[in-house]
């Protein structure tokens, strides 16, 4: 690009140097760029070159040299660097290849940007380039297209890469838009825009989150390419925030959506100060855990298996380390987050409830950074940097536990001081941009889990993911991604306590996809997207086998489950006017459960039921049970102004893999089930509408969503169901159907030295087991509250900075109780006390509230400083308050008595010490 | 499942480090509380061995779970219209029924009147359950508590669901035999001696309090292998003279197995992290005259089997058993007996004729009946009285 600007400057060059005069020099390992100052003063010429050269390549020289054009091939031998010039006095270094200094003819239709400003004062200093391009940038007009064209198109399309100036890493959701008429995008998550203009000049605004606003002026001839370099924006982030969240909230298309920056999160005070998402997605508005200690989050009624977590493109299908205590993605790696929550994308499916998208930062293109922390139980190292050149940058990251040090420090009387626990995760990325048109990603990922009481109980966990991506520009009008990769997760258990019984489980899921998904912008109106996703999951559902030569336990293997998931997807967003946005999608799924299969036939019209067996059938090596249907989504928006909007939507959705679990919060020993010939995939529909106003110069954004969902072939279980190692598990399952419906509001202030947000929710979920035998069916088929049925939730999360390096964070939370099942009775039964219970989750645990706080104190800003180091002191549950995490009844030696169970039953104290470098 | 308890324990513990998690004991507000819900316990095991106890739930506040249904007509019924003689309750709510041995052709069920309601249990064909091959115990050292273990197999079916119950006697010492007992306010002196009058023998009796269950689902053959049914103490009284247990085993159906299994998981998992949401399964006894009454409990038809394991001291001797602390104090004359008895309220431990002089020491010391009766089973494989 630089190069290319350079080119035009030069054409309005006399050439005026003296070549008469022998050149005297005389360097030794001098920097580049003394001697081509010293040459320009000696002879006149012009020298252009990148930065690089001039900082990185030495010289020696010593002699009287005939012209400026011999010193500087001299100079250049055996350097990767080689050299052109025009009429030997103007002359370019350039990486690999020589310029063609003359043009094609066709040069100008090509879509060049040209700067029509003075090249003189562009060109009076040649190292300070980059610093003069920013610094004019604002102020120049940049022509775009062939003003000699005949005649000038109404509307041009305009397109490029936004990048931080100082990472080179591309910036995703940065506004990009014009006042008069008021058109706007936002760059995708490679930094990419194209937007459809009104030919003539034109002032693009950019706005970008934690990006410095700023301008360009353009002059629009024909279609064409802007590529622009941002700076970061380092001491107001929120006030920047707003920005381009006003055109998110107000302006976008999407309910129901949460965006988050890794900037966001780092000061909402976590427990032990661990930075984690999961912690924080569960701050949002109607977004809800179970308890504390719980990896799983329930989104607007949907349960934990409903919602597709995506890192980089895998699923990851257990998120937590430490059964729940920590999420298993570094905070460290993560870029941004997006939580669609209502209206999903048309090229994601999968799941009822929810998608959470979490992208994975680039590395660093321009220079090697890194930064490690330092907490009570983990520790985390992170690198990223370029690799070889600027067009490959890397990231890795890992982090451990050190947590064993705990175990042992108990009593050994309690018998877990020979327990030992740990987990690691590992993260590496690769991004390679080969020209404009092509760019790749390499995303790895793996996670592990340990843990054992003694030497007779082990368990263990991991996830791990790999994907490739190829991001393939056809034109400025049709961008395309094509992914492929693999995702798996698998737990063991193993227990030796009884050499007699002793065994190891295990279980896994591999899973290979294939995408391919295209963005079409066709017209200022129309954008279009399409695609085709396949997935292929591989299951194995269950390895019972016996461990050690004593054990009699027989091998028990349940058979494998195969499946393809294939959609096909078309969506279209149609700008009508500025102020009505539509957009439709289709997606279009087929489930193929594939063979080798042995499976149970049930009495047709009749509940699946051991009693209500007929036949077994068993299927070969081939599609044995297929379902199929489309998945709908819509919504629309209308802007009333730029402050104020209404947006409605509607989506369905189809669901092929089911949890299994009784549990009320995720367990490592959930497993996972594929849709079969006797289980039906679950399918959701969800309509919303909400309202959202700007205020105060969109420093307060607040908003009012609503919204009604229904489920059908929810999963849940029968009273005693057995969920692992069963080979009919459908008999132990029951069908039921769902509802769920609430309204969240919300008041977000984003601008000022107090930003946060405070949210209100009332939602209720509920169930319902229609079929099923009469006599067992859960509370006689009535409606019954599901276990995340929270009504009432308030969340406030905020921030006061008291001066660029002090900011103190609170963060409230109030929720009503869980839903639980209590005895209505207790009886003597041999020997001892039992419990009678009624109907499930026929009662509530007391309510929940939480206050944390934490004080932050950023580095120091002198760039100078080799390290960047930044503390953060706080307080989880400053209160001290003892909520239930469970009420439960058990039996002490036959008599049976009430507990109440708080997992953080008292203020928890934390320091965290993070370190970049 | 120990997996589940075991790893929410872990949790805590983690937390414990730097924060104490806490678990107190709580009563949850229960509105409709249920009471007066028919419970029914037992199983037709035929010949003398058919014992139906039959009581009623409580409010879950209420201090006690004895609420014993008494007066009730309880018989077996056979699917051949046969009918047995009315249960004997020879103790209160419990229903001792005579009647045949069990016929494998044919069901059974159980029949229940009581308060003008009728209840019968589902009929079902009997069970022959195996005889236990062993009880064993183990114990792994010093200070280590002794566990007892039943081994059983059954070659008549592939897979096997037990239950079982246990009775334990033991047998106490007082730690002096003290000769006689002298009440000074009556002036009375009683020898004790040998007769069955002295404070120095006694025993005790305890009775499992949960569901012992045991199944071979799991396992290559329908074999129970050393199955832990009891854990006691080192020190424990039971095992510091003579320790019996009389264990029961029923073969128990499959349906019946998930039943108790359940109510056993109700009352052991409950409240973990990660264990199941507790859930009531139907039992098989219904009301006949009013279908829609829950009736709690499952009667299964199925013979039962026992063995008895005795264990002395000397087999399970813990060096951590110290003989008891006892003060004794010499005194002569009787009236100085006398004075120290009501001063320090020892007791006679040993006298000389006419109380010229006299070893007393302190009553805990002398009578056995402060840890047990002076009832003796009536198998007590001993001469003490």
């Amino acid at each position: 690009m630089i190069n290319r600007l350079l080119l035009f400057l030069l054409f309005s060059f006399s050439s005026l140097v003296n070549a008469q005069e022998k050149i005297s020099l005389s360097f030794q390992g001098r920097p580049a760029a003394e001697l081509f100052t010293k040459l320009e003063a000696l002879t006149g010429c012009r020298i252009f070159c990148e930065q690089e050269v001039a900082d990185s390549l030495f010289v020696s020289l010593r002699g009287n040299y005939d012209s400026a054009d011999e010193v500087l091939q001299e100079a250049l031998t055996g350097s990767e660097w080689r050299l052109s010039s025009v009429n030997s006095s103007v002359f370019f270094i350039t990486k690999g290849q020589a310029f063609i200094t003359s043009l094609p003819d066709n040069y100008f239709q090509s879509g060049g940007t040209k700067d029509s400003t003075d090249y003189k004062t562009q060109a009076s200093s040649l190292f300070g380039m980059k610093k003069e391009i920013k610094a004019t940038s604002e102020n120049r007009v940049y022509e775009i297209g062939d003003p000699a064209v005949q005649t000038i198109p109404q509307k041009v399309k305009l397109s490029g890469i936004m990048t931080d100036f100082k990472t080179g890493e591309p910036i995703a959701g940065v506004a990009v838009y014009i006042k008069e008429p008021m058109v706007g995008v936002t760059t995708d998550a490679f930094g990419f825009y194209s937007i459809e203009l009104p030919s003539g000049r034109q002032e693009l605004e950019i706005k970008g989150i934690g990006m410095k606003d700023t301008r360009r002026q353009v002059l629009l001839y024909g279609d064409g390419k802007l590529d622009i370099e941002l700076e970061e924006q380092i001491y107001a982030l929120r006030e920047v925030t707003i920005s381009s969240e006003k055109i998110a909230r107000v302006r976008g298309l999407n309910l129901g959506v949460e965006q988050l920056k890794a900037k966001d999160i780092k000061n909402i005070p976590m427990a032990f100060g661990e930075l984690d998402i999961l912690k924080v997605v569960t701050a949002l508005p109607g977004v809800k855990s179970v308890g504390e200690v719980s990896g799983g989050f329930n989104v607007r009624g949907g349960a934990t298996d409903q919602n597709l977590i995506l890192f980089n493109d895998g699923t990851i299908y257990n998120p937590t380390h430490l059964f729940g205590i920590f999420s298993a993605i570094n905070g460290d790696v993560i870029k941004d987050m997006e939580l669609y929550k209502s209206s999903i994308p048309v090229k994601y499916g999968g799941r009822l409830s929810s998608v959470l998208d979490i992208n994975g930062k680039e590395g660093n293109k321009k220079e090697f950074k890194g930064s490690a922390s330092l907490g009570l139980l983990t520790s985390r190292v992170m690198l990223e940097g370029p690799l070889f050149s600027e067009k490959t940058s890397f990231v890795v990251a890992g982090r451990t536990t050190y947590s064993d040090w705990i175990l042992k420090k108990l009593p050994e009387k309690s018998g877990y001081s020979n327990g030992s626990a740990g987990f690691y995760d590992l993260n590496l990325s690769v991004t390679h941009t080969a020209d404009q048109y092509n760019s790749f990603y390499l995303n790895g990922y793996f996670s592990q889990d340990r843990f054992k009481f003694d030497e007779a109980e082990r368990y263990g966990y991991r996830n791990a993911n790999a994907s490739l991506k190829w991001r393939y520009l056809f034109s400025q009008r049709l961008t395309s991604m094509f992914t492929a990769g693999y995702d798996h997760y698998s737990y063991t258990t193993r227990a030796t306590d009884n050499p007699m019984e002793a065994y190891t489980l295990d279980f896994g899921i591999n899973q290979f996809f294939g995408k391919a998904d295209f963005t079409n912008y066709l017209t200022d109106e129309h954008t279009l997207e399409f695609g085709l996703n396949t997935l292929f999951y591989d299951l194995t559902p269950g390895k019972y086998l016996p461990h050690g030569d004593e054990s009699l336990v027989v091998p028990d293997i349940i058979q494998k489950e195969r499946a393809a998931e294939t959609a096909i997807y078309f969506g279209d967003r149609w700008e009508v006017n500025p102020k009505l946005s539509l957009q439709a999608g289709l997606r279009y799924v087929m489930f193929n459960a594939i063979g080798p299969k042995d499976y149970f036939l049930y009495r047709k019209g009749e509940p699946i039921d051991e009693s209500t067996r007929i036949d077994s059938a068993s299927a070969g090596k081939s599609i044995y049970k297929t379902y199929h249907g489309p998945e709908i989504r819509l919504s629309a928006r209308y802007a009333f102004s730029n402050e104020f909007s209404a947006k409605l939507g509607f989506n369905t959705l189809r669901q092929h893999i089911h949890k299994l679990s009784n549990t009320t919060v995720m367990s490592p020993t959930d497993t996972w089930k594929l849709s079969d010939a006797n289980i039906r995939p679950q399918t959701g529909m969800q309509i919303a509408g909400g309202l959202y106003r700007n205020f105060d110069g969109n420093a307060i954004e607040t908003s009012i969503e609503a919204y009604y969902k229904t489920m059908n072939d929810y999963l849940d279980y029968k009273s005693g169901a057995r969920l692992t190692m069963n080979h009919h598990i459908e008999t132990d399952v029951i069908r039921a159907k769902g509802r769920a419906y609430g309204v969240e509001l919300m008041v977000k202030k984003t601008q000022g030295k107090l930003n946060g947000w405070l949210s209100y929710t009332y939602s209720r979920t509920q169930l319902r087991q229609k079929d099923g035998l009469k006599e067992e069916r859960v509370n006689r088929g009535e409606w019954y509250a599901a276990d995340f049925d929270k009504p009432h939730d308030i969340k406030l999360v905020a921030n006061y900075k008291f001066t660029h390096r002090f900011s103190f964070s609170l963060n409230c939370d109030y929720s009503t109780g869980r839903p639980i099942t209590l005895p209505v009775s207790k009886y003597q039964y041999a020997g001892g006390e039992f419990l009678f219970y009624t109907d499930r989750n026929s009662m509530r645990i007391p309510d929940y509230f939480r206050m944390d706080a934490s004080f932050n104190i950023e580095p120091s800003h002198h760039l100078t400083l080799l390290t960047h180091s930044s503390v953060s002191i706080g307080v989880y549950n400053l209160t001290g308050r003892k909520n239930a995490y469970s009420v439960y009844y058990t039996s002490d030696n036959g008599k049976v008595k009430g507990y109440k169970l708080a997992i953080f039953g008292m203020p928890i104290p934390y320091i965290s010490y993070n370190i970049k470098f | 499942m120990r997996n589940s308890k075991t790893i929410y324990i872990l949790i805590i513990l983690f937390a414990v480090a730097l924060i104490p998690a806490c678990i107190e004991e709580y009563t949850p507000k229960v509105e409709d509380e249920l009471s007066d819900i028919l419970v029914v316990e037992g199983a037709i095991s035929g010949g003398e061995n058919t014992v139906i106890k039959l009581s009623r739930s409580v409010e879950l506040s209420a201090e006690s779970t004895f609420n014993p249904v008494f007066g009730a007509v309880v018989y077996v019924e056979r699917s051949d219209g046969w009918t047995s003689e009315p249960g004997n309750e020879a103790i209160i709510g419990e229903y001792h029924i005579r009647m045949g041995e069990l016929d494998t052709s044919l069901s059974y069920s159980i029949v229940i009147q009581t308060e003008g309601k009728e209840y019968r249990s589902k009929p079902a064909e009997p069970i022959i359950t195996p005889a236990i091959d062993s009880l064993s115990w183990k114990k792994k050292g010093d200070g280590e508590p002794v566990t007892i273990h039943v081994t059983t197999h059954d070659t008549n079916s592939a897979v096997g669901y037990y239950r079982w119950s246990y009775k334990e006697d033991w047998e106490i010492h007082a730690a002096y035999f003290a000769n006689g007992d002298y009440d000074f306010i009556n002036e009375v002196y009683t020898p004790y001696l040998l007769d069955g009058l002295n404070t120095y023998y006694c025993w005790n009796s305890d009775s499992s309090r949960v569901l012992l269950l045991g199944d071979t689902e799991k396992l290559s053959g329908n074999l129970i292998y050393e199955k832990k049914l009891v854990t006691i103490e080192a020190t424990h009284d039971k095992l510091s003279y003579l320790y019996s247990i009389l264990v029961k085993q029923w073969t128990v159906s499959k349906q019946a197995y998930q039943y108790l299994s359940n109510l056993q998981n109700n009352i052991d998992e409950a409240g973990s992290i990660f264990a199941p949401q507790p859930s009531e399964l139907p039992g098989n006894v219904t009301c006949v005259t009013s279908p829609e009454e829950v009736v709690i409990g499952y009667i299964d038809v199925a013979t039962v089997t026992e063995k008895r394991l005795y264990i002395t001291e000397k087999e399970a001797h813990d060096p951590a058993r110290k003989p008891e602390q006892c003060k004794t104090e010499s005194v002569e004359g009787k009236s100085n007996m006398i004075k120290l008895m009501q001063e320090e309220g020892l007791v006679l431990l040993d006298a000389a004729p006419d109380f010229f002089s006299a070893t007393l020491t302190e009553r805990r010391c002398v009578d056995c009946k402060y840890k047990g009766s002076k009832v003796k089973p009536d198998f007590w494989p001993n001469n003490h009285q």
